[in-house]
């Protein structure tokens, strides 16, 4: 009987660790996106200057769509990751964004003092176009292909490489 | 002078914790380096080991309770956990209000217990005594290692910060202040079943012999756990303002599991003490509880998994308590496989329908229990790695934990009447019969009561209902033998009953006080009634049979915090429901304080929120038979001490373990 | 004490006079209620293991207020939790969905109780076949008389443990 309980035991226990010892690894607060594969809904409204906007695909190009607040620390950390992507694949891609739960002054205030390297950002006051997209906090990046399709959705600070592989991902 | 002590004394508590970890060094080592020197002296020296552990481990608590208590903002652990205006009794138990205090009080009870067991084991086993507190002293050993080098409360802070952060608010609190040494002292105290569990395997010792001496520990352990998860229940449910007390939260879930296989360990032990059997299972639950118990300090320190009571997330550390974990159960788990089944039962179970099979099922049920609550909880992470995330939470647990639960009651209603080695049906049914059928009857008045209620409240009210029955039939029938045997009125029999069998009936006020507790979630959990208003001053609320009248807000300032105050008249009676919204400024997180009027027969609770458009958001509930969930904590608490109170003389035959130790344990 | 007095009186009289005017008996608002049913059924996917009904971080805010539109809207319970799912994945759900990776957790427990049920029957009963007692016919009259009467004496007697 304890040959058999061998059997059992050990697997289990292996199993466990194992387990555990990812865990340590993964952050408990990442959540994989369902909309990858899904057509970037067509949000209206306006951007911060009052003009109408709709969000999605851009000029037909490849489209950036990211989600910053003035309020938010890591947006400041990715902030020059897009500057720099703004001036590199200049007019291959449309880059806009989405102001996410922030008064006009402040949200203004901080791209005439960090930079605006967005076409226009969407002013999404309440938040609920944020909730359309399943945003949960912010910084987060979405890559819609020229078809209007997310490709992939980011929600951490960007780095230059997860900028580039996402720029790769949609231009396909 | 003062101001050397003032600057050095922690210093002196942080010398005296490293001394003791150099000395249980020195404890582990004993039996083995006795062996190889050839020292018998050497082996016993583990049991003075012991005491100066203890000893200090005591003067290095001591150094940092007066480092709270004088504000003493140079320790860093003093300053981000507390604050001058702190109330004392906060100061002192901020001590376990982080995680490294609180892993240090871990540390230090599991030395105390280790002492005792040496004071016992000096007596009872000396010569198994050193190598049980080797065993003792390796489990010490990880945890100070852990505290001295990794998570070490004696930090300092140089310089000292002017004040300090302040307690969590969360935990200023009397039922959250003591929940953290129950539970600790049920973790800990499963060490020592797990530590006779080893020394057994490593010295070939007969289980018979020792398993009567584990009774106590195990009954203390288990009580404890008990204690604080029920604390831990009573804090969150007047607290958090949710109304509810268990949302089986990670966190949670971590001391409910060794609470389960506690359970069946002590259930197991009685079979063993009476049958001589279950030996295997014994060995497996002793081990299997206390791994759990550091299974739920890795969860709860290391960050895996996402909960409102984890510390604060740190994965160097949880790298650590699970490798020692690891080490620990691998360590445990192969000495079970090979060497568990050294001795042979001395009985064996004659027939599938008896009591000893019933215990068998219980512990298998218990086992159940534990895994599902385990795979439940670890189930996310493991879809984490393949990409996946879900959520497992109360709706999942209740669906499929309750019912089990109801298994559990089931067999709590048959086992007494069931008798050992082999049952007679006949005779089971006369004595259940008439439980069964007022079983059924209550079930069926349940559902006349209310038919649209969960199919949960139907049953389990069937089931308490059977049970109880169950119990009384047996108290009487017990109690008219006694009477008819001993010539006295049915009074005194029942008196004498209960004072000569306290194992046995202290047994039987615990399953009361679960049933009392089954009761009391019964109530609450299907027949709650709740409301979610905007109040303005003089309207009134009718919920539950209880109507409340809002009399406007009152705004104070107390201790280290700032109260906004509603006033909630509970028409019908002289009482004023008073809940709170409180800011502490240190620590900037406003905590509410809910409003509960209780009686026995429900809770009116109240929350009161935020202010829209001049009036303000009221969460009301009215929840029924709440308080006998408490109740039936303290029959429990009662029923344990009742059992433990059976005398060294006792009269009744004793039990196998007992006689080859010559004495009672 | 004439003032106390007076002051108390007056208080009373004011007291009873408002709370005829205001006493309002009012009830809560079955749209809120709801919102709070739906709510309860889908995680905050920014909190620690709480569901949307019970939290108050903006998140949860914005969750509620939308799911208060979306039923103005007249929209269903069950297109309501979709929507949230369609955006957030099974996450935001309470409880794992009864199909793939959720219904083997749901099936876990019971079929882990059965199996682990017979599966000790099966062990108890291949051991107990081993251990038999000494069948009665081995006996002699007198023992089998013996062990009747004390066996009778036991059913009648003696305290259950």
């Amino acid at each position: 009987m304890m040959r058999n309980v061998w059997w059992v035991i050990f697997p289990v226990l292996i199993l466990l660790f194992g387990l555990l010892a990812y865990g340590l690894t993964t952050n408990p607060k990442h959540i994989p996106s369902p909309l990858i594969g899904k057509p970037f809904p067509a949000l209206q409204g306006k951007d911060l200057n009052g003009t109408d906007v709709t969000l999605g695909v851009v000029d037909g190009k490849p489209t950036i769509v990211n989600v910053w607040a003035s309020w938010c620390g890591a947006c400041r950390t990715e902030h020059n990751v897009l500057l720099r992507g703004a001036r590199r694949y200049g007019d291959s891609i449309s880059l806009v964004a989405i102001n996410y739960k922030d008064e006009l002054p402040n949200a203004r205030r901080w791209l005439s003092s960090l930079g605006d390297p967005y076409q226009w950002s969407f002013h999404d006051l309440s938040g609920r176009a944020g909730l359309e997209l399943g945003v949960y906090g912010v910084p987060e990046t979405f890559f819609i292909n020229k078809q209007g399709i997310i490709v992939e959705k980011i929600s951490a600070p960007l780095t230059d490489e997860m900028l580039a592989n996402g720029v790769a991902l949609m231009s396909k | 002078m003062q101001g050397f002590i003032d600057n050095y004394l922690i210093e002196f508590g942080h010398l005296a914790a490293f001394t003791a970890l150099i000395l249980t060094m020195v404890q582990a080592a004993a039996p083995w380096l006795s062996g190889r020197l050839q020292s018998p002296a050497l082996a016993r020296s583990g049991v003075m080991a012991s005491y100066i552990v203890l000893i200090l481990m005591t003067i290095g608590g001591a150094t940092l309770i007066h480092a709270f208590v004088t504000s003493d903002f140079t320790v860093k652990y003093v300053a981000s956990h507390s604050n001058t205006e702190l109330p004392l009794l906060y100061k002192v138990t901020a001590l376990w209000g982080g995680h490294e205090g609180s892993l240090y009080l871990w540390a230090w009870i599991l030395s105390a217990f280790t002492a005792i067991l040496a004071i016992q084991g000096k007596r009872l086993f000396p010569l198994r005594l050193p190598v049980m507190l080797s065993v003792q002293a390796c489990l010490l050993l990880g945890f100070l290692g852990l505290i001295l080098f990794l998570s070490n409360p004696f930090d300092r802070l140089l310089p000292g910060a002017i004040e300090g952060s302040d307690l969590n608010p969360l935990l200023q609190d009397p039922g959250m202040a003591f929940h953290p040494p129950m539970l600790y002292f049920g973790y800990v105290g499963f060490s020592i079943p797990f530590a006779f569990a080893m020394t057994a395997m490593l010295t070939r010792w007969e289980t018979t012999l020792w398993i009567g001496l584990i009774r106590r520990w195990t009954l203390f352990a288990w009580t404890m756990l008990t204690v604080g998860i029920m604390l831990g229940g009573w804090w969150a449910y007047y607290e958090l303002g949710w109304g509810g007390y268990w949302a089986w939260d990670p966190v949670e879930n971590a001391s409910f599991m060794p609470w389960l296989l506690g359970t069946a360990l002590v259930h197991s032990i009685t079979v063993q003490e009476n049958r001589r059997m279950l030996q295997s299972w014994n060995l497996f639950l002793a081990i299997t509880t206390f791994s759990l118990s550091l299974l739920g300090t890795f969860l709860v320190r290391s960050g895996v998994l996402s909960s409102v009571h984890a510390f604060a997330v740190d994965p160097g550390r949880g790298v650590y308590i699970l490798l020692f974990m690891v080490t620990v159960l691998v360590v445990a788990f192969g000495l079970f496989i090979a060497k568990g089944r050294v001795e042979s039962e001395k009985e064996a179970i004659t027939s599938l329908a008896s009591r000893e099979m019933l215990f068998v099922f219980n512990n298998v049920l218990f086992s159940v229990l534990c895994l599902s609550v385990l795979i439940a909880t670890l189930y996310p992470l493991a879809l984490d790695a393949l990409g996946e995330k879900i959520t497992i939470g109360v709706p999942y647990f209740n669906s499929v934990m309750i019912p089990l639960f109801f298994l559990v009651i089931f067999l709590m209603g048959i086992a007494p009447a069931t008798p050992w080695r082999q049952v007679n049906l006949a005779r089971l049914w006369s004595r259940l019969w008439l439980p069964t059928v007022l079983g059924f009857s209550a079930l069926i008045a349940m559902y006349v009561w209310d038919s649209q209620a969960h199919w949960f409240a139907f049953v389990g009210t069937g089931l308490v209902a059977f049970v109880l029955f169950a119990m009384l039939v047996d108290f009487i029938r017990n109690a008219r033998r006694r009477a008819k045997q001993q010539s006295v009125n049915i009074l005194s029999a029942w008196l004498q009953l209960v004072k000569r069998n306290r194992r046995y009936y202290g047994g039987m006020f615990v399953h009361l006080g679960i049933l009392v507790i089954a009761i009391g979630m019964i109530g609450s959990g299907i027949f709650r009634s709740e409301q979610v208003v905007l109040m303005a001053k003089g309207d009134v609320i009718e919920i539950g049979g209880e109507k409340l009248r809002f009399d406007g807000v009152k705004q104070f300032r107390k201790d280290n915090y700032i109260a906004l105050q509603g006033q909630f008249a509970l028409l019908g009676t002289d009482f004023v429901i008073q809940p709170e919204r409180r800011k502490y400024p240190v620590q900037e997180a406003p905590t509410t304080e809910s409003g509960i009027h209780s009686n026995w027969a429900r809770d009116v609770y109240v929350v009161i929120g935020e202010i829209v458009g001049g009036r303000y958001s009221v969460h009301a509930y009215v929840n029924p038979l709440v308080e006998w969930i408490w109740y039936g904590g303290f029959i429990i608490v009662f029923g344990i001490g009742w059992s433990f109170s059976q005398g060294l003389r006792d009269k009744r035959i004793r039990t196998p373990a007992a006689l080859s130790q010559g004495k009672m344990a | 004490m004439n003032k106390n007095i007076k002051n108390i009186l007056t208080s009373v009289l004011l007291l009873s006079i408002s709370s005829l005017v205001f006493s309002a008996g009012i009830s809560e608002d079955p749209l809120e209620r709801k919102v709070l049913d739906i709510a309860a059924k889908l995680r905050c996917t920014v909190c620690q293991n709480q569901p949307v009904a019970e939290s108050n971080s903006d998140l949860a805010k914005d969750m509620r207020a939308a799911i208060k539109e979306k039923l103005q809207q007249g929209q269903s319970e069950k297109e309501i939790i979709q929507f949230f799912v369609d955006r957030f994945g099974d996450y935001v759900l309470l409880s794992p969905p009864k199909t793939g990776n959720g219904l083997v957790v749901w099936l876990f427990p019971p079929i882990l109780l059965l199996f682990t049920f017979f599966a000790v029957v099966m062990i108890m009963r291949s051991r107990s076949a081993k251990a038999e007692i000494t069948p009665p016919s081995a006996l002699s009259k007198a023992d089998q008389e013996r062990i009747r009467r004390a066996r009778n004496e036991s059913n009648k007697s003696g305290e259950d443990e």
